[in-house]
């Protein structure tokens, strides 16, 4: 049957529709597991002491000391019970998302059996609404607003615009959202607010399953809580910071502890300078438009250095000494403004230093962490939609697509009944207005054979049309009575000539 | 140039189909075919689950011929269930074991009770054999209580543990017999093209204009300016998104609800302008609604006689209505039963009907496309990820690579009901598709090539050239440049 996938390529394809659910029923298993543990071994041993109690003190008051302690048991029991029922719940709500999942493909499978077009593009209007609510799951702020359910109840889960439209197409057993935006809140948390402590408290949650897989998420959060206390001018808590956590990942991160070493000298210096290059920057830049050789800029950075921490001058090799000078020569370079702005905007080698306290880190770090975070549940890194977008974009886009529309003769536009739009408006989705600017950058579809209309004829000015439309145009002029046209003539909607019938010439294109 | 660079040029490409690969061929060769040609568009947990089950069994049923791997994720997921009448998990079972566990003490606490009562009750000091058989007896069920007490509390523990290792046990099984036969594809590695962050606004806009489209009918309010304030709100979608859509959408809100006056109102009122096929069936499906709707309220006399009076007559002879036979089925349940089995059900599916012929006419009315450009850009990249799967094995297995970099090195076959948007010519000498700087040029003999070909067949234009397909000779002057022209007509469809 043509192209349409397969049921098992689109399970394939969608293998977090059920991949997800059981990573989180088994989340759900190893704390029912941990409570059936502890809870169990608890009443164990309170039913013991009750047996030997019964056993051995048969008088009333050991009897009521018994009923007293029956009682206190039969209300762990009932504790434990409570713990099971959510348990259950939880469970329930994870199996009816695997069987709401079986059912929908289901639907696929019925839909690609029967053949009808209507079932399969209504399934796949379904699966683009779920990759919809993906991205804005993924993507959209997060709060926790109060939401009215349909039962009239007030939900105070976390929501944001995919959770609403998920469940207002009644879909919500279809994506796992719950995970999407547990990461969006995070991620949202370290770009927009520099909040370090919801990826700490996830990290702490899934600490074994981070070491398991090798990830450096716990170095780098705390990495970056150094770095924030530098910022901050928290010396105190950076160096407790160092100290207690950065310091014992030395032997895996030696570069970045000794990085955060150096920061505790330039930290200040590295933010003051980034501040006067800026500065430098503004007043310097039409003299900036010679660069000066990295070579004897380098060398000079290192001299201040040299100066900064020893207070003398560095002593100059031979061997830099005629460099410089070759350099000095071939450039024609004098010590103007220029290279003393330059040399005060880098006074020390910082750059290093700088990229580490720019924002930069909390992307590294939000990028790390969607990493681990979508490798865990083997959810894929980049929004599906996106991809879709991408491939089909390059799918659809032809030679002719994103060139200036066809000028069609604009006495036609009164058959549009809409007075917005035109007459043979493009409704390509590659040529639209949101996919134009994206798809320039995207490749053509590759064509082996032509993708033509039936009946091609070709009028005199060379336009070829499909004749059966060009006739139904005549027709359609004729009935509106918008211009002039007898019973053997059409119209040129281009050039907005008109032929007769006879002046059609059967197009063979192969 | 790399690896496949002697593959690829106008003559060759890398043939990929849905069901298997081959290796790079050349070209078609043959006369090319002409393009196909879009259709419309914490409660009770063992409820939940037995709701959901009963569902599903009916699917297993309707579906004879599931395919192998949604049959074993069934399977698969029917083995989380135990039991015979009370399909229950493991989990479940703990849970009802413990409360049945808790419900025995209850009663064996009663009895604890009852026989420190009696204690209490018994001279301590009567040593007469009663006394004596009493106290015996009293002693003896107190045994018994801390029997009962110790087996119970034995049992319960041991069944607790047994069905969460049973549980632990299934999923385990689930995820190595089911979840690993459908783990096969990382989507990230066909991501080859990814769209820059600077592209954000453009698509979370196609984003709105999706919502516009198809979400008005699922919102909880129905006046435009709420419409507006909420969509703005929630989804942060412009006003001016939702005015093409705003009419389409709180029509179909309505039939949603089985409100069918505004689907009619607009069905009569453009009667003049097109009587189409399509809206004939519209009328004809909508008056059958309002019939149903009438059945749920009117006594069957009101009912018949309005079916009667009103039956639209014009709808009678279209094809795919049968003579009215639909009606006429309505008619004679009416008169025979006194009434319409599965009523509310069937209010749906026509209601159901009766969006997607509106959704239909609307969109060609009002030169709207049939899907959103998203929905159609998501289904064509659905359709082609088989070939970018394909493609991206091939490439790691095969260590070829691909160089056109502004190309991509297969043919993607589309659905057949996505029509083609531009007409695409491919040269049959070049086997490349035309463009503005090398356009068809149409021969003596109406066969048409390339400029490209036609320069270089001809010589430069400097000598006749024979028509590939035919006897006919052309001479570069005398051919003539020509446009391929899709025409689309307003409200007519293809």
């Amino acid at each position: 049957m043509d192209s349409t996938p397969s049921i098992d390529f689109m399970l394939h394809l969608n293998e977090q529709a059920f991949t997800i659910p059981h990573a989180l029923l088994a989340e759900a298993q190893r704390l029912h597991e941990k409570s059936v543990e502890s809870d169990t071994k608890q009443l164990r041993a309170a039913f013991l002491a009750l047996n030997s109690l019964m056993q051995n003190d048969q008088s009333i008051v050991g009897k009521e000391s018994a009923l007293a302690s029956l009682d206190a048991v039969m209300q762990d029991v009932q504790a434990f019970e409570k713990k099971l029922k959510g348990s259950v719940a939880r469970e329930g709500e994870l199996l009816r998302r695997i069987g709401k999942r079986i059912e929908f493909y289901g639907k696929y499978e019925a839909a690609r059996e029967s053949g009808k077009t209507r079932s399969l593009t209504e399934w796949y209007l379904n699966y683009t609404n779920l990759l919809v609510a993906d991205y804005l799951a993924r993507n959209s702020k997060v709060s926790t607003l109060p939401e009215n359910n349909a039962d009239g109840g007030v939900a105070l889960d976390p929501v944001n615009a995919g959770v609403v439209f998920l469940k207002q197409q009644e879909m919500q057993d279809l994506l796992d959202y719950d995970v999407l935006l547990a990461a969006n809140k995070i991620s949202r948390g370290l770009i927009d607010d520099n909040d370090l402590e919801p990826l700490e408290s996830w990290i702490a949650k899934n600490k074994s399953a981070l070491e398991k897989e090798g990830s450096s998420l716990e170095f780098y959060a705390s990495f970056q809580r150094y770095v924030q206390a530098l910022l901050n001018g928290n010396m105190t808590l950076a160096i407790t910071v160092l100290q207690t956590t950065l310091f014992s990942h030395i032997s895996t991160h030696f570069d970045e502890v000794t990085a955060a070493c150096g920061m505790l000298v330039y930290a200040e210096k590295c933010v003051s300078s980034q501040d006067n290059a800026e500065e430098t920057q503004n007043h310097t830049n039409d003299e900036l438009s010679t660069p000066v050789d990295p070579t004897v800029l380098q060398q000079r950075q290192r001299e201040n250095a040299f100066e900064y921490f020893f207070h003398r001058r560095m002593p100059i090799g031979p061997q830099y000494a005629s460099s410089v000078r070759t350099a000095s020569k071939q450039q024609h370079i004098h010590p103007t403004a220029r290279d003393t702005a330059l040399l005060v905007s880098n006074t020390k080698n910082l750059e290093r230093y700088k990229e580490l306290l720019s924002s930069k880190g909390w992307e590294n770090l939000n990028n790390m962490f969607l990493k681990s975070y979508y490798s865990m549940y083997r959810i894929a890194k980049n929004e599906p939609l996106l991809i879709y977008i991408s491939l089909g974009v390059s799918a659809l886009k032809t030679r002719s697509c994103l060139h200036q529309a066809i000028e069609w003769d604009p006495r036609l536009d009164a058959l549009c009944k809409n007075s917005r739009s035109k007459f043979g408006e493009n409704k390509c989705p590659v040529c639209s207005e949101h996919f134009r600017r994206l798809a320039e950058t995207l490749p053509f579809a590759h064509h082996t054979e032509s993708k033509l209309f039936d009946n091609p004829v070709m009028l005199p000015s060379g336009n070829i049309y499909d004749s059966r439309r060009l006739k139904l145009l005549a027709n359609v002029i004729r009935e509106t009575g918008i211009m002039p046209l007898s019973e053997h003539e059409v119209l040129d909607p281009i050039d907005g000539d008109i032929y007769k019938l006879d002046d059609f010439v059967t197009m063979y294109p192969t | 140039m790399g690896p496949l660079s002697n593959l690829r040029g106008p003559h060759c490409s890398l043939r990929l189909s849905a069901s298997g690969i081959s290796a790079p061929q050349k070209g078609g060769e043959g006369p090319a075919e002409n393009g196909g040609k879009l259709g419309t568009d914490s409660e009770d947990t063992t409820s939940i689950q037995s709701a959901t089950q009963t569902k599903l069994t009916t699917l297993h049923c309707i579906f004879t011929t599931m395919s192998s791997l949604l049959q074993e994720l069934h399977s698969g997921y029917d083995s989380f269930f135990v039991g015979g009448e009370v399909r229950e998990t493991h989990t479940s079972a703990c849970l009802r074991e413990t409360g049945e566990f808790r419900m025995q003490l209850k009663k064996l606490k009663a009895h604890l009770k009852k026989n420190i009562q009696e204690s209490k009750q018994l001279d301590v000091k009567d040593t007469s054999p009663e006394g004596k058989a009493a106290a015996k007896k009293l002693q003896k069920r107190y045994a018994l209580i801390q029997d009962k007490i110790h087996k119970s509390s034995t049992t319960w523990d041991h069944a607790v543990k047994k069905h969460t290792k049973l549980s632990h046990q299934n999923l385990n099984k689930f995820n190595k017999s089911t979840l690993n036969k459908i783990r096969k594809y990382d989507m990230d590695s066909i991501y080859n093209h990814p769209i820059s962050v600077e592209y954000k606004n453009d698509v979370e806009d196609a984003i709105g204009q999706h919502i516009a489209r198809y979400h008005i009918r699922n919102l909880p309010m129905t006046s435009k300016p709420e419409v507006e304030q909420y969509m703005k709100q929630v989804f942060n979608i412009h006003a001016s998104f939702l005015d093409q859509f705003a009419e389409l959408g709180y029509i179909l809100h309505e039939l949603k609800d089985g409100k069918y006056e505004s689907c009619w109102k607009w069905a009569t009122e453009t009667e003049n302008n097109n009587n189409s096929r399509c809206i004939i069936l519209l009328r004809y499906h909508l008056f059958i609604l309002s019939c149903l709707e009438r059945a749920k309220a009117e006594p069957v006399a009101a009912v018949c006689e309005y079916i009667i009076n009103h039956f639209p007559k014009e709808s009678f002879f279209q094809k795919g209505i049968n003579f009215g036979s639909e009606i006429a089925h309505l008619l004679a349940e009416l008169t025979t039963t006194g009434g319409i089995a599965n009523l509310e059900k069937l209010i749906v599916v026509k209601a159901g009907e009766c969006s997607l012929l509106f959704t239909q006419e609307f969109c060609l009315r009002n030169g709207l496309p049939m899907g959103s450009p998203l929905f159609q850009i998501v289904l064509s990249g659905v359709y082609s990820s088989q070939y970018f799967l394909k493609y991206a094995q091939i490439k790691s297995s095969a260590h070829v690579g691909w160089t056109t970099s502004n190309e991509l090195p297969f043919d993607v076959e589309l659905p057949k009901f996505l029509p083609n948007f531009h007409p695409v010519f491919i040269c049959p000498v070049l086997k490349e598709e035309t463009t503005d700087d090398n356009p068809p040029y149409a021969l003596l003999c109406h066969h048409i090539i390339s400029k490209n070909a036609l320069t270089k067949l001809s010589n430069g234009g400097t000598t006749s050239i024979k028509c590939p397909y035919c006897p006919v000779v052309s001479f570069s002057g005398r051919s003539q440049s020509v446009r391929f022209v899709n025409l689309d007509i307003p409200g007519v469809s293809k």
